[in-house]
């Protein structure tokens, strides 16, 4: 998938027609779609094209839990426009392949993960509103943030990796802790894959960093994060060190993932934060504030 | 001193600029003489047909880059390095190949391997030094088991440019890459099973000693293809103790390395099972480990293990792959020859 190519006035319509709709209209799937459903995918893959010849794969992890559903509304409404276009323009990385997920909690949830392909058009807006905002979750102080992980690592191939040694990125957003461990049962049933064991999620993490560079945004307005914003905040840095984004408005969702890859990619923090209306910027300067650029290359020496 | 001046413009030209020495001999004065004899023969007031100045130059430029080589202590030629230490003495190292490596180069000689680092990384060099001094060994028994994994140090030396390291290394024992490049770069599943498993053993060694080694690569790693053994003879610069903060690694380990290590800076065994890992598949034709399945290059137990994190025990991820993958995989454990040797690669 990704075989076409962005188009901003196919976006433009698609925004204007989800104007004055619910969040409920919007995402009207009550079960989930079988395009979603990750059980018995073998593999999504990001492929370079004519159009993008030099792909990049972006994974963007929804948790769809509780009152987590604005995420997704806020997106598909919005967001996934600036997001592409802001890329785009902005150039920290090629030819833009996204892939949306939605993210439940394995112990609670019917549907703990969705998937849509790959996409580099108007068609991801279209997967996106299919997610079914299950509003699940349990009391368990955290949702499987982990599960994308593994599809991702194991059930994702993408070319800017596979033929150019770029890794991808991945994004979770939610508003609650990471989970300690993933299940091997749990993969079974909701993937299909019959692993040996249990990870716990410094493997996973270690698995799919080999891949894509990780980050967890963290929605600060939800339910969890405000009630107990340190405790969030701590286990997610002791897992992800500078990786974890605080996210203090879900609107600039968008525009925190562009700027959190151009600092990744080497840009300078402060003209990232600047180049930003003064209200995103606000919100852009909080959120990537302790990032860095990424480390390392394909050849040479990494000083510490 | 050469007879520089019977060689044709066209195969002075062709001479490049990396590799005065297949102009001048590897002497200040001697090579000074014969610049002298060359200018004579080819300076514009004394040869005015056209083209000359462009000869005359490229010879100036040879000549300048033969003094730098000269100054540095590093003379090369086909097979044959010399190196002149800071405390005057020189050194004649035969070698079969040569390989640039993130610190310098490398030099494979037949029962040698002579590492020269660049100056910049002097702090890794003494690293090399002190951490290969201090290998621990229990008793003899564990000494002749894993003594052949190890680097044994025949000298080191300082030179203007950098620093010189030289390691044994037994005649039949070749570099893992240059084994790789052989094969087209991929091998049969068989024969990355005994690399792995020999690998595997030394990272028990490593462990035992409480150490991250941080550089099991291709680049590092030598192989005997006909004992089905081998020896980590480079990468020592970025070894450390486990829990000691990491200086420096090669880009690869910073690739594959567990993300929260990285995150630490800390010497773990994990980077080095995790290393171990990335280089079964590459390896099989593919570090990234994506195309291995479609591809069916191992049996699935193997590609499992291969793909899936390491565990954060030596002793025990050995275990498993002895024990469980390896029969799993292969069935009844048996030799099988691998029909290459040094001869055919150097």
């Amino acid at each position: 998938m990704g075989t076409a190519r962005w188009d901003p006035t196919d976006w433009s319509a698609y925004a204007a027609s989800t104007t004055g709709k619910t969040t409920d209209a919007v995402f009207a799937s009550r079960r989930i779609d079988k395009d979603l459903n990750p059980l018995g995918v073998t593999v999504r893959e990001s492929r370079d094209s004519d159009l993008n010849p030099e792909s990049t794969a972006i994974i963007v992890g929804l948790d769809v839990t509780g009152s987590m559903g604005m995420i997704a509304d806020a997106l598909a409404r919005k967001g996934l426009g600036t997001m592409v276009e802001e890329i785009l323009a902005r150039k920290p990385v090629t030819d833009p392949h996204i892939l949306c997920m939605g993210i439940g909690d394995v112990l609670y949830d019917r549907a703990p993960l969705q998937v849509t392909q790959f996409e580099a058009d108007i068609r991801i807006a279209k997967q996106l509103e299919k997610l079914w905002l299950e509003k699940g979750g349990g009391g368990n102080s955290c949702e499987s943030y982990n599960l994308p992980w593994y599809f991702a690592a194991m059930h994702t191939a993408i070319d800017c990796f596979e033929k150019r040694g770029k890794k991808g990125y991945l994004f979770t957003v939610g508003d609650e802790e990471p989970p300690p461990n993933l299940p091997a049962a749990a993969i079974a049933r909701f993937l299909g894959s019959r692993p040996q064991r249990d990870f716990d999620s410094r493997e996973l993490l270690t698995l799919v960093g080999r891949m894509y560079h990780v980050f967890h945004v963290i929605v600060e307005e939800g339910n969890h994060a405000r009630h107990d914003p340190r405790g969030v905040r701590n286990r997610w840095t002791e897992l992800l060190g500078q990786r974890v984004i605080g996210l203090s408005d879900h609107t600039k969702l968008a525009e925190v993932i562009v700027s959190a890859i151009e600092v990744n990619e080497g840009h300078d923090r402060d003209n990232v934060v600047k180049s930003w209306s003064k209200k995103t910027a606000l919100v852009v300067q909080r959120a990537v504030g302790g990032l860095g650029p990424a480390r390392g290359g394909s050849a040479g020496v990494v000083r510490f | 001193m050469n007879d520089v001046t019977a060689l044709s413009a066209e195969a002075l030209l062709a001479i490049r600029l990396s590799e005065p020495e297949r102009l001048f001999t590897g002497d200040k004065a001697v090579a000074h003489q014969e610049f002298r004899a060359l200018a004579a023969r080819w300076h514009p007031d004394r040869c005015p047909d056209a083209g000359t100045t462009g000869v005359f130059q490229h010879v100036n430029q040879l000549y300048d880059a033969a003094v730098r080589k000269l100054r540095g202590g590093i003379w090369q030629m086909p097979g044959l390095l010399v190196l002149r230490a800071t405390d005057g003495a020189t050194y004649k190292i035969r070698y079969r190949k040569e390989r640039a490596f993130e610190l310098g180069r490398l030099f494979v000689g037949g029962e040698i391997v002579a590492y020269v680092v660049a100056k910049e990384y002097a702090d890794l060099f003494e690293n090399a030094l002190q951490v290969i001094d201090r290998l621990p060994c229990a008793d003899s028994r564990m000494a002749a088991e894993i003594g052949g994994y190890l680097p044994e140090i025949v000298r080191h030396f300082e030179i203007d440019e950098g620093w010189v390291l030289v390691l044994r290394k037994t005649p039949d024992q070749v570099l893992l890459r240059d084994l790789l490049d052989h094969c087209g770069g991929r091998l049969d599943a068989r024969h990355v099973a005994w690399i792995v498993s020999s690998l595997l053993n030394l990272a028990c060694y490593l462990d035992y000693a409480r150490l991250a080694h941080n550089a099991i690569l291709a680049d590092t790693w030598f192989v005997s293809p006909s004992q089905h053994g081998g020896a980590l003879l480079g990468g020592w610069w970025y070894a450390v103790r486990q829990g000691e903060r990491m200086q420096a690694a090669p880009a690869a380990t910073v690739q594959y390395a567990p993300f929260e290590v990285m995150d630490r800076r800390r010497g773990d065994i994990r980077t080095d099972l995790e290393l171990i890992r990335a280089l079964g598949r590459q390896l099989l034709g593919d570090a990234t480990g994506l195309r291995l399945e479609r591809e069916k290059a191992a049996p699935r137990p193997m590609l499992d293990w291969l793909r899936l994190p390491a565990g954060d025990s030596a002793l025990r991820d050995y275990q498993i792959w002895t024990n469980r993958v390896l029969k799993d995989s292969f069935g009844k454990r048996r030799f099988v020859k691998l029909d290459v040797s040094a001869e055919d690669l150097y």
